[in-house]
């Protein structure tokens, strides 16, 4: 049978691409590498401390199977990230390839945080002269992402700054008393800095069969309650709910086959996981969404005659240009004050620090290009802090380890990474992983540019502590390897130019126009904002175009 | 250092000399026969760190079956050893000082043997993961973040010990302490 359309990767941009179609009356085949997870199969979501036997500590043995992994995970989710044994990859230079293989992919237990982006990002490589210039601008992509906020939820305070349009939120979640008072002293000493509320796909009110969220802040387990965004508690049922949706799980999706007469995508050949049978679906179009180096790596696997160095790899882009946030500069302090207040509930989120450098054109003469925000979160000490407090032991230690101490907060900046051509992904010649398949290998690094980045995130973060009134401030640069922030992005960048660019204004591979690839390989750049909202709007947008070309037969 | 690095640098056999016997016994199969025999050790031990006041203390929380369990499952190697091997000072200790073992001191001879096990715990957060990189945690320092974990989110320790707020619904923002009021046992 062809199916009008396969997706590949069910995850945050893979689960909206297979909504959008199967709405639109698409008969779509999705498939997962991935063990389904159904919504509510969630086994820790509810346990308490002590059911854990490790007490949400990581073993030698999680080491052993985790070593990448447990840099991102806990007992609590650990379930839901790869066995680093089972599949490999080859580190040329130390990079973080924090995955999920399942059903839901990194929907299950990423952090929730929505920035859209502006112009100051969309026209950032034209400005400088970084990378290639985005095909699109703001304006062609906010329906979309208004289309896919009130979809998901997304619970923010409307600051009306130019560098970070607002959305369509539900209400914000809110400040405590320490960071109420940090967001005070920034509005005094520098108007052009905000504190606010993260914006996080959290519920403050239900949407339909989801519910508001319960304040647990154990998200990344999985929510019975659906009250944070996933493929799992939203997109993927709303695909199945049309009728039109196959989803198939285990299936390792090796190439896509490219036909040299028509001149198109004809299918995608998938490897069973557990039976390793090999079997062809055919389709009218795909969306290729295995996650940034998950899609590149199928595309370079996918060879013929006419695209022998993966397809659609016309311009030798393809598996270049692989950036990742750094989110290592930052700061953190203590405030002696406030010792008579305190919170009750756990939000799922911090604060944001929206950007504010190089956001006039560069009148601050500053030795680096781009930005930053920060994300923070203030909270009064408690036992893990606190048992580093004294070495004291008996009735005095305990009445200190289980009252509350003092106010602290933490910050650090969540910064842009240029696009470098060095940094890269590419396919080994040798090296296959049980599957046959060969194993990638990941070439990353930071540049000049983030580094002094770094720097100046650590000044502004420590001054910013200063000028509040904390104590034993500490700014730190920790030494953190790139994938770490996992937004890894780029290696098959959209462009208006096919000889430098893989994909178009509409995520089509250039070449090959019945192939949309709407995951993080898409991105031009990477701006300095959690990425995944855009990997959904752009998602919505391109299945909006595919199906119209469809009926209009030009696909 | 790792193991590896050590043996490539000085050969197996010179590691004992260069580095003495300290850390040469980090490395050693870790003793697990007598870990097992001092259950009733580790719960005085924790019990003297977290006594019984008007809440729980250590023992009714089961820290010593954590901290068993605990420094086969979660320690690596040399710490595993570090753990052990300070057990066996604290033991020789009290024996040599008070002249008997420690479940039979006062609970002052206690914290006196246990702050003579101290070595140097800087309690400036960057200088404590220097010395973490050098040497690994001191015997100290892993007991009491064992006993502390174990209590912490022992049931006993977390909802009478602290105060516990399974499904807290709401998020608010400044509320004013109470007097007596216990901190949050999750984060
Ligand atoms: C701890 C953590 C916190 C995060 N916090 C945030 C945040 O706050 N905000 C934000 O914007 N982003 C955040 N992220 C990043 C976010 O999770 C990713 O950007 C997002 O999941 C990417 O979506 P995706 O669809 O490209 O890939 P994924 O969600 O990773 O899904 C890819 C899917 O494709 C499947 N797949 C891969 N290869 C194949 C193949 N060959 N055949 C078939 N299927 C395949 C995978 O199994 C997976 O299910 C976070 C991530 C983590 C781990
Ligand atoms: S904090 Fe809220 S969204 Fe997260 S798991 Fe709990 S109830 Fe669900």
């Amino acid at each position: 049978m062809v199916y009008d359309a396969i997706v590949i990767g069910s995850g945050i941009s893979g689960g909206w691409a297979a909504k959008e179609l199967c709405e639109k009356g698409l008969k779509t085949l999705l498939l997962e590498r991935g063990r389904d997870v159904k919504h509510g199969d969630y086994p820790t979501a509810l346990l308490k401390p002590w059911e854990f036997a490790d007490r949400l500590l990581t073993t030698q043995k999680d080491l052993q199977d985790q070593p990448v992994q447990s840099q991102a995970c806990d007992p609590g989710s650990k379930h839901f990230f790869v066995n680093d044994n089972d599949h490999p990859y080859v580190q040329d230079s130390p990079f973080a390839w924090i995955r999920g293989y399942q059903v839901g992919g990194r929907s299950l237990v990423w952090g929730r945080q929505c920035y859209r982006w502006s112009d100051l990002d969309f026209e950032a490589n034209l400005r400088d002269g970084f990378g290639v210039d985005w095909p699109i601008r703001y304006k062609d992509i906010a329906p979309w992402y208004t289309y896919v906020e009130k979809f998901i939820g997304v619970s923010g305070q409307s600051d009306g700054l130019p560098q970070l349009p607002d959305g369509a939120f539900l209400s914000p979640m809110q400040l405590n008393c320490i960071e109420n008072h940090l967001k005070e002293s920034i509005r005094n000493k520098n108007e052009e800095r905000l504190l606010t509320i993260a914006r996080v796909a959290n519920l403050t009110s239900p949407i339909g069969s989801r519910g508001s969220c319960l304040n647990r802040n154990l998200c990344s387990r999985g929510c019975p309650f659906g009250a944070y965004f996933s493929s799992n508690s939203s997109t993927i049922p709303a695909a199945l709910a049309t009728g039109n949706l196959t989803l198939r799980p285990f299936s390792v999706v090796s190439e896509i086959i490219y036909d040299d007469t028509t001149r198109r995508a004809k299918g995608v050949r998938v490897i069973d996981m557990l039976t390793m049978q090999h079997y062809e679906f055919a389709a009218r179009i795909i969306f290729v969404n295995a996650s940034t180096i998950g899609s590149t790596s199928i595309l370079l696997n996918s060879k013929s005659a006419r695209f022998p160095d993966g397809l659609g790899n016309d311009s030798g882009a393809l598996g270049h240009n692989l950036m990742d946030h750094h989110s290592a500069a930052g700061a953190s302090g203590q405030h002696e004050g406030f010792q008579d207040s305190y919170y009750k509930g756990r939000r799922p989120c911090g604060f944001l620090i929206p950007r504010y450098r190089n956001i006039n054109n560069g009148d601050e003469k500053l030795d680096f290009v781009r930005g930053y925000n920060i994300q923070g979160d203030g909270e009064r000490a408690e036992w893990p802090d606190r048992m580093y407090e004294s070495d004291e032991t008996g009735a005095d230690f305990k009445a200190r380890l289980t009252t509350p101490g003092k106010w602290s907060v933490w910050m650090a900046g969540w910064g842009e990474c240029l696009p470098y051509h060095d940094n890269k992904v590419y396919l080994s010649k040798t090296k296959k992983d049980k599957w046959g398949q060969p194993l990638v290998h990941i070439d990353f690094s930071f540049g000049e540019n983030e580094k002094k980045m770094m720097e100046d995130i650590r000044n502004t973060c420590g001054e910013m502590l200063t000028e509040a009134g904390f104590k034993n401030i500490d700014t730190f640069i920790y030494h953190k390897s790139g994938g770490l922030t996992v937004h890894e992005m780029g290696t098959a960048r959209m462009g208006r130019d096919p000889k430098t660019s893989v994909l178009n204004a509409n995520n089509q591979i250039h070449n090959v126009k019945n192939v949309f690839v709407t995951d993080g390989s898409c991105m031009t750049s990477s701006a300095c904002q959690n990425p995944s909202l855009t990997y959904m709007a752009l998602t919505a947008r391109a299945a909006a175009y595919a199906v119209d070309q469809l009926k209009k037969g030009e696909l | 250092m790792k193991r590896r690095q050590i043996i490539k640098i000085f050969g197996a056999a010179g590691v004992a000399s260069v580095f003495g016997f300290e850390l040469y016994s980090r490395y050693q199969a870790p003793d697990y026969e007598y870990l097992k025999g001092r259950h009733y050790l580790i719960a005085e031990i924790s019990e003297t760190i977290i006594p019984a006041t008007d809440t729980p203390g250590a023992k009714e929380a089961g820290v010593a079956a954590f901290v068993v369990h605990a420094v086969k499952e979660i320690l690596e190697r040399s710490e595993k050893n570090t753990f052990i091997n300070g057990l066996k000072k604290l033991e020789a200790y009290c024996l040599n000082v008070y002249h008997k073992d420690f479940e039979k001191c006062t609970t002052k001879e206690r914290s006196e043997a246990l702050s003579n096990m101290r070595e140097q715990f800087p309690m400036n957060n960057f200088l404590r993961k220097v010395k973490r990189k050098l040497t690994g945690r001191s015997f100290t320092e892993i007991l009491r973040e064992l006993v502390v974990v174990g209590y912490c989110t022992s049931e006993p320790g977390a909802t009478r010990g602290l105060a516990f707020d399974y499904i807290p619904a709401t998020y608010i923002p400044c509320t004013k302490l109470t007097p007596g009021q216990k901190s949050w046992a999750t984060k």
